[in-house]
């Protein structure tokens, strides 16, 4: 394995230090922060960086015409845009509730997909 | 026209107002009614559908539909009346309060207590003065936002966001995720207005440029955009002759700042700080009008929704106090904003026969390492505590104990600073 060098800004406190990451067959190096978190938050973000996918589906005959939705828990980075393209065919029918869920374990992440908002039905169709 | 009384009336039924409205009915207060303009409660937030809402107050990662809706719950259980699609006219100083509404007519609404939670609004182009045409696609970020998450329109495809406000940023990443080119986000500063946090997972995740020290000077576009032109700024912001640079793009999103919302508070005559753009408030979010408070980003635009709660429990607890008569006879001691302070809240406190721990939310004026944050008497310093890094975009919330209160009991003034401290510890 080549050795890669890899610069990652640490959030977890507003310090947003600069860490260096260095992978080699050895092991990883890192270089930089300024507390022990640090040093586990950018292993972390160099080998297995997650995030929580908050998005929006169609709702039909909802008062708005979208939900909003985000995955239970945070899923690898690299799994967004697939994600993104599953949820996007996605529909759903109005009332719905805060934390139900719309779609299980989404593009195989393990990871279920909930609404995050009561949604009502329309009152009356629009006539216009 | 309809009359009602109440014991607190809360304007604007947002994070603030909830938050307000749900201490209240705690605190054992009967009859809370909360004002709001639009169809239903939550202020911005049904439209903020990323998480990052309630990591202080809640110790969870919330979105802010979540965050809203656990508030909006909360008040229907404590029983918190709302009068919905009501807009408000003018407040009296003997809290009378006139409204209209589309259903009831015109309202007359008499309270004992006052919450102002009226939240803020976005700057915009006007604001800014960017030379150039006119054309569509120039929207705010929080309008942009809007018609995203709630309304199912896309503002454009190819985007140029001026200013890193954290709206920007998130609006960079969202409008990324549903299928937009966002090429580049200027900043007029040498550092980002944003959190850390948004700057990595909303800019740094895309490849998305952020562009420091520059501006838009220019627009091009007769019916739609078709692009900006960009410079390099000097120290005092003045765009560089030669610097400039074309960027095609259909839309540009602003993201330069908010402004707390304060005509209601004028026309009832309440004394304004420029710095905050909000109301003077003492530690229990007082006004200046004897029995209006005022919470949340009216007050002081917060980063965090958190804050905002925080403030507006307050404010509830200021407000049950005065309803009980004791906020009366209190003497005054205002805070003046010493060395690399933009804003402080409270901007002065009152001092009664209890004596608590106050907390004063300070935003500075830019970045600076290893520094002491402390409250002077004059010359002498009283309290203090040190910041490894203090940054214009997150708050330094600064709690200066009730023994250190005590001991300024006399003072007619207090100062607020930060400084470099001498020896690096």
């Amino acid at each position: 394995m080549k050795k890669t060098h890899k610069s990652i800004t640490c959030i977890l406190c507003p310090l947003g230090c600069k860490i260096m990451t260095i992978r080699k067959k050895t092991g990883i190096r890192v270089s930089g922060q300024k507390c022990a978190k640090g040093k586990d938050y950018a292993i972390q973000e160099l080998l297995n960086p997650t995030r929580v996918l908050t998005a929006t589906i169609k709702i039909k005959e909802g008062v708005l015409p979208l939900l909003p939705v985000r995955t239970n828990l945070p899923i690898l980075k690299d799994k967004i845009f697939e994600c993104i393209r599953n949820l996007s065919r996605l529909e759903v029918k109005a009332p719905t509730k805060m934390g139900e869920t719309i779609l299980k374990n989404i593009a195989d992440t393990g990871s279920d997909l909930i609404s995050t908002r009561d949604m009502e039905r329309v009152q009356c169709k629009q006539i216009m | 026209m309809y009359n009602i009384k109440v014991d607190i009336a809360i304007i604007g039924g947002g994070p603030a107002g909830l938050g307000a409205a749900c201490k209240a009915k705690k605190l054992g207060i009967k009859k809370v009614l909360i004002l709001e303009r639009d169809r239903e409660l939550g202020g911005i937030l049904p439209q903020c559908i990323h998480n990052g809402f309630g990591l202080l107050y809640f110790k969870e990662d919330l979105t802010g539909p979540e965050y809203a809706t656990r508030f909006i719950e909360e008040a229907d259980k404590l029983r918190v009346e709302a009068k919905l699609n009501t807009m408000l006219l003018e407040i009296t100083k003997d809290k009378r309060i006139f409204g209209l509404s589309s259903k009831e007519g015109l309202a007359q609404i008499t309270a004992k207590a006052v919450i102002l939670s009226m939240g803020c609004r976005e700057r915009t182009r006007g604001a800014l003065n960017i030379p150039g045409t006119r054309p569509a696609g120039i929207y705010t970020a929080g309008t942009a936002q809007r018609l995203v998450n709630m309304e199912n329109l896309l503002p454009g495809k190819n985007i140029v966001v001026l200013g890193s406000g954290d709206v920007g940023l998130i609006m960079a990443r969202r409008l990324t995720w549903v299928g937009a080119k966002v090429k580049a986000v200027v900043e007029i500063l040498p550092y980002p207005s944003g959190l850390t946090r948004n700057i990595v997972q909303c800019l740094e995740d895309y490849n998305i440029p952020l562009i420091l020290s520059h501006t838009v000077v220019d627009i091009h576009g007769q019916d739609r955009l078709k692009g900006v032109t960009i410079a390099k700024v000097d120290e005092n912001r003045n765009p560089i002759k030669g610097s400039e640079k074309f960027i095609p793009c259909d839309t540009l999103l602003l993201s330069v700042g908010l402004i707390p919302e304060n005509e209601l508070s004028k026309s009832v005559g309440i004394e304004l700080d420029k710095a905050t753009g909000g109301a003077f408030v003492d530690q229990y979010m007082q006004t200046s009008i004897p029995g209006i408070f005022a919470c949340g980003n009216v007050v002081q635009v917060y980063d965090l929704v958190d804050y905002v709660t925080e403030s507006a429990e307050i404010a509830a607890k200021g407000a049950n106090l005065f309803m009980k008569g004791k906020l009366k006879n209190h003497r005054t001691i205002a805070v003046e904003r010493g060395e690399n302070v933009q804003q402080v809240v409270p901007q002065r406190f009152s001092l009664g026969k209890q004596v608590e721990p106050i907390k004063f939310y300070i935003r500075v004026q830019h970045p600076q390492e290893k520094v002491k944050v402390a409250l002077y008497w004059g010359t002498k310093e009283i309290f203090s505590k040190k910041e490894l890094i203090v940054k214009p975009s997150e708050m330094v919330v600064f709690e200066v104990s009730d023994e250190a209160i005590r001991k300024i009991s006399k003072a007619e003034k207090v100062t607020i600073a930060v400084s470099k401290h001498e020896k690096n510890t």
